[in-house]
């Protein structure tokens, strides 16, 4: 394999990697699959776009708004859309599912509607010029600022997590909100902090990432379902592990399209999917209790 | 003799709705079309009825059922002289074999997960229709599908949009007819009570298993018409987006009887009149007025326009009648 595949991997991987941990984050804190989150990445990545390309606007102005409203977006899903729709689901799961593929659905309708149904080119971060060489491969200033990026987003979530006082609240909640509730953490606040961190870390993926191929205002289904894919691959068992399932499907992906044609990008997708639930559901990461 | 007298008056109410409608578009070859699009919505719509809105399993590969039953019709009509009408049983039973082994590979997984792997094997198959031009023509799709015949005579599209109406209204009957079955009631139950059902002898993963097989049957079978009636098809017809519209068409329309599902269709079609789908603000309009529904109006449109229409049908016969309104609902 070419050594600039590397390259793609490990940025791809990064992405795939930070869509899952938007994932987890809600996981734990809300106990719910959000699976909106890839719209939400669009959103940011075709509005950051939009407005640099189309506004002239400066870049980090746009990136810092696309980011704010997909917090914004994330929070007002859990507000309107699913708590309501929980309260009246009495436990039933399918409700909530049907309402966010709902939402996934309107958001990346109204990034069309807004931003044009026209694939746009992302704006870099960080310029290096001349570009790093490494053997044949060629390292430009994105691939850099996407796995720095990538790690410091992780490394901050790990931090918080463990050490603020919502992050040690979040995984209590995600747990068992009933026994939460009855301890008296404050259920309402923590999930919505959840929803909001989530969507941040998928907002700041989006724009970081829509450099690498432009952004369209459709992609945000297979976002969602490749974030998924590499959750799943990961496991939820530690707060790195959908960094290990992203880079593991990426190169999955970027070996299957190498070998065999891009087709067979979405056939290795489906069968890794598929061999996952079968035989390993838990991912490579499980939380075990020690005897 | 004892007639179910609400089974009657559905099915007589629904045939005279449907006759209206094919008598609306007979000779209007715009409207034919549109006919068309409604009704393949419609079969997609009612697949899904039976596994996601009966069963509460939430299987996203429609696009590939009703690709099963478009390229059976297609690669009869283009491959072999046997009368097309061979290639409806063909592709519902294919459609069928496909979903039992999809429900099998998945038959662990529920909700969210369930619905992702769909979506990934609906896009898998996407590709596979582009990718395999051998079999399925790649991105150029099957061109000149001939038209059925009958005693020798071609049979003109305007008839074939007439039988596609029928067989809409025969489904939708059926399904109707299904979910007070037996049948219907136990695939129903295990939604909120599995291990009820199970405990009374009946395995849920067969169930499960039964229903998707149904549900894949009859999005071919609106496949297969969508072919012959449209005389050739392209893949992108088969693409995922498909299901993200047809899946909500139940919860718009009213999830307590199938015909929600074909008035979600017309409706969703009446959004987007004139319009290509994805290239208008129709399907931003279609996204919040499905939100606004689940959020504020979980029971569909049919679910609150019904009873009212009961209600208001009563007071009028009673008043008919000389009897209180109210007392005439047994």
């Amino acid at each position: 394999m070419p050594s600039q595949l590397y390259v793609s991997i490990l940025e791809i991987g990064c992405f795939f990697a930070l869509i899952a941990l938007s994932y987890l984050i809600v996981l734990y804190g809300a106990g719910f699959f959000h699976f909106a989150l890839g719209p939400y990445a669009v959103f940011a990545a075709l509005g950051a776009a939009y407005w640099v390309a189309v506004q002239a606007w400066g870049l980090w102005l746009a990136v810092l708004l696309g980011v704010v409203i997909a917090v914004v977006l994330s929070v007002l899903t859990e507000l309107l859309v699913v708590r309501q729709i929980e309260k009246r689901a009495q436990g039933e799961d399918l409700p909530s599912l049907i309402a966010v593929v709902a939402v996934m659905f309107a958001v990346s309708q109204l990034a069309g509607t807004l931003f044009g149904r026209r694939p746009l080119p992302g704006q870099p971060w960080f310029d290096l010029d001349p570009p790093l060489e490494l053997g044949d491969a060629i390292i430009d200033g994105q691939a850099i600022a996407t796995v720095v990026v990538t790690l410091l987003i992780f490394a901050g979530v790990a931090a918080w997590l463990r050490w603020s006082r919502y992050g040690q609240w979040l995984r209590a909640v995600g747990e068992n909100q009933q026994a939460a509730r009855t301890m008296g953490f404050p259920v309402a606040r923590i999930r919505l902090v959840a929803f909001a961190v989530g969507g941040l870390v998928a907002g700041i993926a989006g724009p970081l990432f829509s450099t690498k191929a432009g952004v369209n205002f459709e992609s945000g289904l297979s976002y969602s379902l490749f974030g998924l894919i590499a959750l799943v691959i990961g496991g939820t068992g530690s707060i790195w592990a959908p960094l290990v399932g992203g880079l593991f499907l990426a190169a999955l992906q970027i070996a299957a399209s190498y070998l065999f044609g891009s087709p067979s990008l979405n056939y290795a997708t489906l069968a890794v999917a598929l061999l996952f639930f079968a035989f390993r559901p838990e991912g490579f990461f499980s939380r075990r209790v020690r005897h | 003799m004892s007639v179910n007298r609400p089974a009657a008056v559905e099915a007589v109410f629904t045939l005279v709705l449907a006759i209206g409608a094919m008598v609306l578009v007979h000779g209007n070859p715009y409207l034919e079309a549109v006919a068309l699009l409604t009704a393949t919505y419609a079969f997609i719509s009612l697949g899904m009825y039976l596994p996601f809105i009966m069963g509460g399993a939430l299987s996203m590969a429609y696009n590939a059922y009703l690709g099963v039953g478009a390229y059976a019709m297609a690669l009869v009509a283009t491959r072999t002289d046997w009368p097309l009408v061979w290639s409806i049983p063909a592709g519902m039973l294919l459609s069928a074999a496909v979903a039992v082994v999809l429900g099998l590979a998945t038959r662990r997984l529920s909700g969210f997960y369930l619905a992702a792997v769909t979506l990934l094997f609906g896009i898998a198959f996407y590709t596979w229709l582009i990718d395999a031009e051998s079999i399925t023509g790649g991105s150029g799709g099957i061109q000149s599908i001939r038209a059925p015949s009958l005693g020798g005579q071609p049979v003109s599209n305007s008839t074939l949009v007439a039988l596609t109406i029928l067989a809409v209204w025969l489904v939708a009957l059926l399904l109707s007819r299904l979910r007070n079955s037996p049948f219907g009631i136990v695939v129903r139950a295990q939604r909120r009570a599995p291990i009820a059902v199970e405990s009374s002898g009946i395995r849920v993963s067969t169930l499960t298993l039964v229903s998707l097989a149904l549900g894949a049957a009859i999005a071919s079978l609106g496949g297969s018409l969508f072919a012959v009636v449209n005389h050739a098809i392209v893949p992108e017809s088969f693409a995922v987006d498909l299901v993200f519209i047809t899946m909500f068409m139940p919860l718009l329309g009213g999830q307590d009887r199938p015909w929600g599902a074909v008035l979600g269709a017309i409706l969703v079609v009446l959004f987007t009149f004139q319009l290509t789908f994805f290239k208008s603000t129709g399907s931003l309009f279609f996204a919040l007025a499905v939100l606004l529904v689940l959020v504020a109006a979980p029971r569909g449109i049919l679910g609150y326009l019904l009873p009212a229409i009961q209600l208001g049908w009563r007071k009028l016969w009673g008043r008919v009648t000389g009897k209180k309104a109210g007392s005439a609902g047994g």
